[in-house]
């Protein structure tokens, strides 16, 4: 399984799409539209839309998140915006601010 | 791997916008838009890159449409299809390249020439080597950024050995071999003592070979001048013949009696008996008489060459039995008269 990988001293103003997993160590903003997980780290920022599968959150989002199982934000981690997922995990020490729709069934 | 990408475009995904970074990024995906990059753009095989790129050291396998600024070098595969505007300070391409482009060569790294397109329909190509096909292509694209421009056209620029380098060793090797050879001298040393034992004993034996010689010719025992630890061959004996027991007993008496007369007569010479070559003659003439009365009681005859005793030499005078048994055969001496 192939992954994409931003660096940490890359910046992406755009979008990044596709069928395979993302890690973003560095700067994306813009939006992600992936059919699989996306993993924001540490050192990572994203500053965009995420419609993924999965949501890792160990650093920093803001936009709103929509996921199709899973969302967890991570101790140390940070988001502002909204989130739509069924799963949503929020660890303890992690920020958010924003609302959460957990029936997705429903479309928005 | 010390030279692993910062930045991954995985083949199922597409990056659309601006590309701003540093480091060393790896398309095997798509990018659309703009990259600006302080390092190196690999665009691997399946890659698409479809925009304006600014890096220092473009390396292209796959695709790439559109503006094109390497600041050191712009290398460009066999795989490679390009179209677009290319400017770089230096051009590698490979055959088998696809290439619809303008290049513009820079004589420096630093940026543009003003106003300055060779439009041409197809670039300038130089061949190039390939490399093996092993090697990563991240090692390829590292090696080639390092490598200073020159005509010569091979990867890897390791010092080819010289020809006497690998020989030297041997030859020292040689040398070294051969260094032992003189030793065998050591061994000569033992052999130089041995051969000099050998010809001391040598010069022994012929020293002794000529005292026997001498004693052979002269009659007498000489002992050998030179004792050795060699063996030595028998000694000559004192009495060359040991005489008859009768005859022994009578020339014993004879040299007795001789020994005593000599003596007196040579005392004033103080002559051995052994040495005085008259008294073996009165020795012999006495020796006559007394085996002439001797005879007539006990039937011993006398020797017939009296004349020839008495005429013998000093030389013959030692082995008086020796004379006697010659002229006299044993029979007679016991016949008697």
């Amino acid at each position: 399984m192939s992954e994409t990988i931003i660096g940490k001293t890359l910046v992406i103003e755009g979008e990044v799409s596709g069928t395979e997993p993302l890690i973003v160590l560095g700067t994306v903003k813009g939006k992600i539209n992936l059919k699989n997980s996306v993993s924001i780290t540490e050192e990572g920022c994203l500053e965009a839309g995420v419609e993924a599968s999965t949501l890792d959150v160990a650093g920093v989002v803001r936009g709103n998140v929509r996921v199709s199982e899973l969302l967890e934000i991570k101790p140390g981690g940070r988001m502002e915006g909204d989130i739509a997922a069924p799963r949503v995990l929020i660890a303890d020490g992690a920020l958010y601010k924003g609302n959460i729709d957990m029936d997705t069934t429903s479309d928005r | 791997m010390q030279n692993s990408p910062d930045t991954i475009i995985s083949s199922g995904n597409l990056v659309e916008g601006k590309v701003e970074g540093s480091g060393i990024i790896q398309v095997m995906g798509t990018i659309r838009g703009d990259v600006i990059l302080e390092g190196t753009l690999l665009v691997d095989a399946g890659g698409l890159v479809d925009g304006s790129i600014e890096a220092d050291h473009v390396l292209v396998v796959g695709s790439i449409q559109g503006r094109v600024h390497a600041r050191e070098i712009l290398e460009i595969t066999a795989t490679a299809e390009l179209s677009g505007t290319y400017t770089t300070h230096r051009l590698i391409v490979e055959q088998g390249a696809k290439i619809n482009a303008s290049v513009t060569m820079t004589e420096d790294n630093q940026g543009l020439p003003s106003g300055q397109h060779a439009t041409t329909a197809q670039a300038p190509e130089r061949s190039r080597p390939l490399s093996s096909p092993s090697q990563s292509v991240f090692d390829r694209a590292t090696e080639t950024a390092s490598v200073p421009p020159s005509p010569a056209f091979t990867r890897t620029q390791a010092p080819a050995p010289t020809a006497s380098t690998p020989t030297q060793p041997p030859v020292q090797a040689r040398a070294a071999v051969a260094a032992p050879s003189p030793t065998p001298t050591a061994r000569t040393t033992p052999n130089f003592h041995s051969v000099a034992d050998s010809v001391e004993s040598t010069s022994a034996i012929l020293e002794r070979a000529q005292a026997a010689l001498a004693s052979a010719t002269l009659g007498t025992t000489t002992a050998p001048a030179q004792k050795d630890s060699s063996p030595e061959p028998p000694p000559i004996p004192a009495n060359p013949a040991p005489p008859l027991p009768q005859e022994e007993a009578s020339v014993q008496e004879a040299s007795v009696s001789a020994s005593v007369e000599p003596a007196t007569e040579n005392s004033n010479k103080g002559e051995s008996n052994e040495s005085a070559a008259p008294a073996p003659v009165n020795v012999k003439a006495q020796a006559k008489k007394k085996r002439a009365a001797e005879n007539k009681d006990n039937l011993t005859s006398e020797p017939p060459s009296a004349a020839s005793l008495s005429s013998a030499t000093p030389a013959e005078s030692m082995p008086l039995v020796f004379s006697e048994m010659l002229d006299e055969p044993e029979g007679d001496a016991h016949a008697g008269a």
